[in-house]
């Protein structure tokens, strides 16, 4: 990965701008925090990144291929969006395998590794209907992270999680850097942002502006 | 493909038992009318369960309720079969695939299993207790072209529905898909007794895609099974093959509109 550039990219649904004129590079490694309201538009630029939807007007080059026009979407990508969504009769372990089936890029063992890796059991028969919430959103970013992508895309990572959750998670997105990993992560807990991020945004009413605070 | 069908379990039990329930339910209700129209005709008994909506006796509601309610179980564990596996999981897919259209394929596909399984479990209850009652083909050669015949034109209207609000669903609401589709689905019916009682282009009916599905609007229904047919009412050139024609195009119409539009929508 080496760079995320957004280029004037605006997105409008029912003639309300919800991303206005975005203008800026992300370098890769780092990880950059965005610290918003509901409603800010923090989600739809992070679905715009994924390639979910399409700008109305503007760009995405990402390392230097324009999104919806040379892809459709970053190529080894992990994500998180909004609430974690699985199928909801299949275990932890099965739902991951059947996603990693898509790509056929890693084993079991690699996906025992990373649910392991979050704090659950691999072996756990439990389905994901019968999850707390705190472990469904460990399964989901245990997803996020188990292709070891080049580009993680977190949005809101720490919810439903507790103290130790929190720590955790924590912990998995610093390593991820160390591996060089560019993380985008969300959140309204100021302190995620405080404390990971390199670099942080405040999205205001569909706007982005860099801060210090 | 198969990489993007998973068979939800529960849910093939679920059809299965109620295709069987259905299936008793349907037997008890027309197995008097049977005995005495017959002599012990199995043809009979299914096209009194699957094959005729008495045309005049629509605006009753009775023949309608009944002609609908295979359909309602359907509607209630399938209608938003696409829908919500888009919604829950498209963000974990399409992040990892570019395969938009092969995954509508695939979906496609399954919602034709289960409905394929719902029907085929309905049949064949109805066809073993039948024989146990002592219900048997009347004419073997005419009893299967009816049983076939109702089957394939349920399969396929049932799977028309079910694509048009599942694809509806993928734009709006379930709820605003559910009743566009059905309230459509109703309309035509009642436009179709409207135009039989006031007897006025009648041959429009055949043209309605909600029509399709009812074996003995058709021509050429067996002699064999005339006799349990309420109202005396077939439209002309309306044959079984026609509709099984005019519903593969409608079905391969709303797969290319599915592709194509899933293919271009934002996922929200």
């Amino acid at each position: 990965m080496k760079s995320i550039e957004f280029i004037n990219v605006k997105k409008s649904i029912k003639n309300k701008e919800i991303l206005k004129n975005i203008s800026v590079k992300l370098e890769c490694g780092k990880i950059y925090g965005f610290f918003g309201r509901n409603g800010s538009g923090k989600t739809m630029l992070f679905r715009a990144v994924c390639g979910l939807i399409k700008p109305t007007s503007g760009e995405i080059h990402i390392n230097g291929k324009t999104l919806h026009k040379d892809m459709s979407f970053p190529e080894n990508v992990g994500v998180i969006i909004e609430s974690p969504g699985f199928w909801e009769y299949y275990t932890g372990f099965k739902n991951l395998k059947l996603l990693a089936s898509i790509k056929r890029k890693i084993s079991d063992e690699q996906i025992r590794s990373s649910i392991e890796r979050v704090g659950l059991n691999p072996d756990d028969d439990r389905v994901f209907k019968k999850y707390s919430l705190g472990m469904k959103q460990r399964l989901a970013i245990a997803q996020a992270i188990m292709e070891e992508p080049d580009l993680l895309i977190l949005d809101e990572p720490t919810n439903a999680l507790d103290e130790q959750g929190i720590n955790l998670v924590r912990k998995i997105l610093l390593e991820e850097k160390k591996r060089g990993t560019t993380i985008l992560i969300a959140s309204h807990n100021k302190e995620d942002i405080e404390l990971l991020s390199d670099v942080k945004f405040r999205m205001n009413d569909g706007r982005l502006e860099q801060f210090n605070g | 493909m198969e990489k993007y069908i998973k068979l939800n379990y529960l849910l093939l039990t679920r059809l299965f038992l109620t295709g069987s329930i259905l299936s008793i339910f349907l037997f008890l209700v027309n197995i008097q009318r049977v005995d005495i129209l017959s002599d012990k005709s199995l043809e009979g008994i299914f096209l009194l369960s699957f094959g005729d909506l008495n045309i005049s006796g629509i605006k009753y509601g009775i023949p309608l309720l009944f002609w609908l309610l295979p359909m309602v179980f359907l509607l209630y564990f399938l209608g938003d079969d696409m829908a919500s596996d888009f919604g829950r999981n498209a963000v974990y897919i399409f992040t990892r695939t570019h395969q938009r259209k092969i995954w509508f394929l695939a979906k496609s596909l399954s919602l034709f299993f289960y409905i394929f399984l719902y029907y085929f479990v309905q049949f064949f209850v109805l066809w073993i207790i039948a024989s146990v009652y002592g219900l048997h083909l009347v004419n073997s050669e005419e009893g299967i072209f009816v049983i076939l015949s109702m089957l394939i034109l349920l399969i396929l209207q049932s799977f028309i529905v079910l694509l048009m609000i599942n694809l509806l669903a993928l734009r709006t609401t379930q709820i605003i898909a559910y009743t566009i589709v059905f309230a459509g689905y109703i309309a035509s019916l009642f436009f179709s007794n409207f135009l039989y009682e006031i007897q006025w282009c009648i041959g429009i009916i055949k043209w309605l895609p909600f029509t399709q599905g009812i074996f003995s609007w058709h021509n050429g229904i067996p002699s064999s099974v005339i006799a349990f047919i309420v109202t005396d009412f077939h439209l002309q050139n309306f044959s079984v093959l026609f509709s099984i024609i005019y519903q593969v195009v409608i079905t391969t119409l709303l797969i290319i509109l599915g592709t194509h539009k899933i293919e271009d929508m934002d996922i929200f």
